[in-house]
């Protein structure tokens, strides 16, 4: 589709009356976690993963949000990765969900780059559920990922490599 | 997909080709341009799209913000008029002929009023593909 004409038609709706305000922690299913502040349509915060080799491993992240419309991107340095999400929040209280949809783009070595180019984008889609105030998700131990943690060993090595935190 | 293990993926691919100056003016065939500065990581900028011949024709001139790391680069735009957010993501390729250019995809996300959310929820996304290649100076 053209851009130009996505734009023409989004600009047959009015706009959003209000901006949600997003600060908080969301939890996603794979038991990943935003933690985001919000200065009007700006997002900033961190994506920490607790799943796998890079469980607690956190990257920065920079957003938009406007009305219940939300785009949030993260670096990942250590892998030279990018991951860009975006979609809506839906639901009010506790149930107030952000339903993503994440595109990751990876680097790849330059020889194998022009046959292997596919390889080189990944894509998904994640809910994220808002958090109490309370809510610690170091305190869940094993219950945060759903996968076994195998990189003690890794995590060591990381914390000496410039760029993303660990934790 | 889960994220977690794309990110193992992308890790496996080996280490980050060296990085490619996308600062500078960036045009695409319909005649948007992208002028974008680079800080370190962080991608920041414009992007002037015209759009004259579609109903509601004007132009839109919109900040940039984002991240570059390599070849590749993300970042979004905020259309206030409309509530509207466009993210790309992408690489920088050379096509064909050599000509060197930001290989992208888009999507495009608006917000429907209320009522009509829930039957129509699948008319606020809009993606696409997109190549920008280096402005002419002047």
């Amino acid at each position: 589709m053209q851009h130009e004409k996505a734009i023409q038609l989004a600009h047959t709706s009015s706009g959003p009356e209000r901006v949600r305000d997003l600060t908080g922690k969301w939890r996603g299913q794979h038991g990943s976690v935003f933690e985001l502040s919000t200065d009007g349509n700006a997002v900033t915060g961190t994506f920490t993963t607790f799943e796998g080799v890079f469980r607690h491993h956190v990257a920065d992240v920079s957003g938009i949000v406007i009305g219940d419309l939300v785009s949030l991107s993260a670096l990942w340095r250590i892998s030279g990765a990018i991951t860009s999400w975006s979609g809506e929040v839906v639901g009010q209280g506790e149930h107030t969900t952000l339903k993503l949809i994440w595109r990751l783009i990876a680097q790849m070595s330059e020889p194998v780059e022009p046959k292997s180019y596919w390889l080189t984008s990944f894509g998904g889609a994640e809910d994220f559920t808002l958090q109490g105030e309370n809510f610690d998700p170091y305190e869940l131990g094993g219950e945060a990922g759903h996968a076994p943690n195998h990189g003690p060993l890794i995590m060591k090595v990381l914390r000496f490599l410039p760029g993303d935190k660990v934790r | 997909m889960n994220h977690a293990k794309a990110l193992r993926l992308a890790q496996d691919k080996g280490p980050a080709t060296p990085s490619f100056d996308v600062a500078g003016k960036w045009r695409n065939k319909h005649g948007a341009v992208l002028d974008l500065t680079v800080d370190g990581s962080n991608l920041s900028g414009t992007l002037h799209e015209t759009t004259h011949g579609f109903a509601h024709a004007g132009e839109d001139a919109a900040a940039v913000k984002g991240y570059v790391t390599g070849d590749l680069l993300a970042f979004m735009v905020l259309w206030a008029r409309s509530g509207s957010i466009t993210s790309w993501s992408g690489q920088v390729l050379a096509d064909d002929t050599g000509a060197v250019k930001l290989d992208l995809m888009w999507r495009l996300i608006t917000e429907l009023p209320q009522p009509e959310e829930p039957r129509f929820f699948w008319m606020s996304t809009f993606a696409g593909t997109d190549d920008f290649y280096r402005a002419q100076q002047g």
